[in-house]
């Protein structure tokens, strides 16, 4: 493959602030709990960055233009479904969380249901971000191989030591500086190539050109996308980078406003989506991997030094998000699963272990990215466990009445049903078709614990909520009943 | 600040209210996509600014009305 010999230098000199920052937000890291969730220091600039660059990830700025490339529409159902799961986290979910300040998901389960559910979703969770982290690789190791002619193995091994290295030494803190740096580049660089784009090809060439079908609203079949994407988003809620970044906010007022800009982000990526993957389909016709619509399209319309710097915002949203998902199981596991079989631990060995921790969760994560190779299926995949946590975690916030039983049960036959389903098709063991790959999965793992969380609560009310808020003072601890006061009961 | 923030809570119709407002952003949001955009880029500008303005105010109301200031 052709190195882009104008490219390199470019995407070099980014690697290098790339890790300056991560150096600098290291210094700032005294203790493990700052490695975790930054103790509420992040304004909204920073917030509003991390939140939105942690989920422009591969598949948005790659899948989707890369859905785009076939149908426009495809492309924009599956980023705006993401504008009403960002409505949820600021409208409902921010506030009563933040005010609890948990540290890891597997606490606020934990501390509002009991003990077996919360280390049932940080099972979940792990599960997920192996999955998720492997996938970023791939796709910045795809990006980086485009690019620079590397070989797809080279390319990997350094994108995973290059979001180790930063990731392992400065924590959150390092994630959400650099997310800001990326969440900039991103930006500037696909609202560039759009514009270049209109005004060089131009949407009147581009509408006439294409066949009608490409231009198809999807009737039904879209109407149908939206609704599972839009439960697919809402599986990457209860996940722990969202409690992580809603604890680290300063106030209650950036804690809300950032998802509202995660929502507006979405708006544009959809619409961004749709655009640059039918300019595509125009200019670079029978491309093999659709994926590579956008980065293939910057190279042949953009001047080189333009075309590195998006080379860079590519990487970089990849990247950015295998950094976060590299922080936050890291935490869940250190913080949740074996401090409390070692309580002895000093705060220093808690950070050399969470560091620990997130070297070899990228070691397992870069070889399951070379084994497995794809991004999209692997990433998807994986969704299909924790869509089963969305109801439970839905109704920690605003139902009473939620039981442990019911959350814990819910969560492992929803989530067995709705894995084993895409896994069976994986495998294939169910009939080809989108019923059987994407929606079904979907719709029997949340309706299965929707059904099994409401029947337990309501046949079996749990200790839980009701005798927590009767046993008022000795035997709960400041931080549940904080929480109890901030639920809308 | 902290007494401040203990005695917040989140009131019940804000519940009904918040899924109402991401029902009604998707309807508005995807009926915008499918008859407007991709005809005109002044009018896929208008769009998109109209979009972010409904996202930003009906946000900021209903942050007002139950969150407070």
């Amino acid at each position: 493959m052709e190195a882009q010999w104008e490219i390199l230098p470019v995407v070099i000199i980014y690697f290098v602030i790339l890790l300056i920052i991560g150096f600098i937000a290291s210094r700032r890291i005294k203790t493990y709990r700052d490695f975790i969730i930054a103790a509420g220091q992040f304004n909204l600039f920073i917030l509003m960055g991390t939140v939105i660059a942690t989920q422009w990830g591969g598949v948005t700025v790659m899948g989707v233009p890369g859905l785009g490339y076939k149908e426009a529409y495809r492309a924009v159902y599956y980023a705006s479904a993401a504008v009403p799961r960002f409505l949820l986290w600021a409208l409902l979910l921010a506030i009563p969380i933040w005010m609890a300040k948990p540290w890891t998901i597997t606490e606020w389960f934990i501390q509002r249901y009991d003990r077996k559910s919360g280390y049932m979703i940080a099972i979940l969770n792990v599960l997920g971000f192996v999955g998720l982290i492997a996938g970023q690789l791939v796709a910045t190791a795809r990006i980086l191989s485009v690019m620079t002619g590397l070989s797809f193995e080279i390319a990997l091994l350094i994108g995973a030591l290059i979001v180790i290295i930063y990731t392992a030494a400065a924590g959150i803190y390092g994630v959400a500086y650099t997310d800001v740096f990326q969440f900039i580049i991103i930006f500037v660089g696909v609202i560039t190539l759009a514009c270049v784009a209109h005004a060089t090809i131009g949407l009147d060439t581009i509408k006439t050109a294409l066949p009608p079908e490409h231009w198809s609203t999807l009737g039904l079949d879209g109407a149908l996308f939206f609704i599972t994407l839009f439960i697919l988003w809402c599986a990457d809620l209860p996940f722990n980078y969202v409690i992580q970044r809603i604890s680290s906010a300063r106030a209650k007022k950036v804690v809300f406003m950032a998802p509202l800009f995660g929502a507006i982000s979405y708006l544009i990526a959809a619409y961004l989506g749709g655009l640059l993957g039918s300019f595509a389909a125009y200019k670079l016709p029978g491309l093999k991997a659709a994926d590579e619509a956008v980065i293939r399209l910057s190279i042949a319309l953009l001047p080189p030094v333009v075309a590195g710097i998006l080379a860079a915002a590519l990487i970089a949203v990849t990247m950015s998000s295998a950094d976060t998902y590299l922080n936050a199981p890291a935490s869940l596991i250190v913080h949740d699963l074996i401090r409390p079989f070692k309580p002895t631990l000093t705060d220093r060995q808690l950070l050399n272990l969470a560091r620990l921790v997130t070297i070899i969760l990228a070691i397992i994560a870069m070889v399951s990215g070379l084994w497995i190779r794809a991004i999209i299926p692997v990433l998807i995949t994986f969704l299909y466990f924790t869509v089963a946590a969305i109801p439970p975690f839905v109704a920690s916030v605003f139902w009473k009445g939620a039981s442990a039983e019911g959350a814990f049960w819910g969560m492992l036959v929803g989530g067995i049903v709705g894995g084993g389903l895409r896994f069976a098709y994986l495998f294939k063991l169910t009939p080809p078709g989108t019923l059987y790959s994407i929606h079904l999965p979907a719709w029997l793992g949340i309706a299965i614990s929707t059904i099994i969380l409401i029947t337990f609560s309501l046949a079996r009310p749990k200790p839980g909520a009701t005798s927590i808020e009767t046993a008022s003072g000795t035997k709960l601890s400041e931080s549940v009943q904080r929480i109890i006061r901030v639920m809308p009961w | 600040m902290e007494s401040k923030e203990e005695k917040y809570y989140l009131p019940k119709q804000a519940v009904g209210v918040a899924a109402l407002i991401m029902l009604v952003i998707s309807l508005i949001m995807l009926i915008g996509f499918v008859t407007m955009v991709y005809i005109h880029p002044g009018l896929d500008l208008l769009f998109l600014i109209i979009m972010i303005a409904i996202i930003y105010f009906v946000g900021t109301w209903y942050y007002k009305k139950y969150i407070g200031e």
